[in-house]
């Protein structure tokens, strides 16, 4: 029996620092890749921040370009419709007047459509045919 | 990051959608000619604004998703790329 003890205690003696190795590694085995994992998270969410950001400042940059050239479209537009409405009314024809009844079923059907539902004449029209 | 915020960079007013030509008086021809023309023209800025909101919102969602993408490349991927 006591030869065992001796013979287990010069085993432990002489293995004692590769047990010591072998446990720190263990250790580190067990908190390394949580260690690491976690790092790389928050470095991804510093990066997703960062490309965000970027992003974020060419999507406004892109939206105030387009809105800008839209309303200088939409100038464009308002400012050919005059002129158009000046050469429809210089044409020959222009002044002709039309039926009376055409006229009201035209202004009728225009105030059934939702653009004009609001429309203070066809708010007009509405409480006259009640 | 799905895109939800491009919406957001759509101007307020154009939520009330384009404002329609006037009522023509409609009494001679050329009122309502001249009203057709105009509202011709109102037609073609609702269809400029419906095609710019669409852009927008698209090329704000592929960016949107490019940064994520580029958010999750590995180290070298990242260093390549």
């Amino acid at each position: 029996m006591l030869v065992v003890l001796e013979v287990a205690r010069r085993l432990a003696r002489r293995f004692a620092p590769w047990i010591m190795i072998a446990m720190i590694g263990l250790v580190i085995l067990v908190i390394a890749p949580a260690a690491c994992r976690k790092m790389s998270n928050e470095a991804a969410r510093a990066r997703l921040g960062e490309a965000s950001a970027k992003a974020a400042s060419r999507n406004g940059e892109d939206a105030v370009a387009t809105v800008g050239a839209a309303a200088r479209r939409e100038q464009q537009s308002d400012a050919l419709s005059r002129t158009n409405e000046k050469e429809i009314r210089n044409a020959q024809g222009a002044d002709s007047a039309v039926d009376p009844a055409v006229r009201d079923a035209g202004l009728a059907g225009l105030c059934r459509r939702p653009a004009y539902r609001d429309d203070e004449r066809c708010r007009l029209r509405r409480a006259a045919t009640r | 990051m799905s895109g939800a915020g491009c919406a957001a960079l759509l101007p307020v007013e154009w939520r009330g959608g384009v404002i329609p030509a006037p009522l023509p008086e409609g009494i001679t021809v050329g009122d309502w000619v001249a009203f057709a023309d105009a509202q011709t023209g109102k037609l073609d800025e609702a269809n400029g604004r419906t095609r710019d909101a669409i852009g927008i919102v698209e090329r704000c969602e592929a960016r949107d998703t490019e940064a994520v993408n580029k958010a999750r490349r590995g180290w070298l991927r990242r260093l390549v790329g």
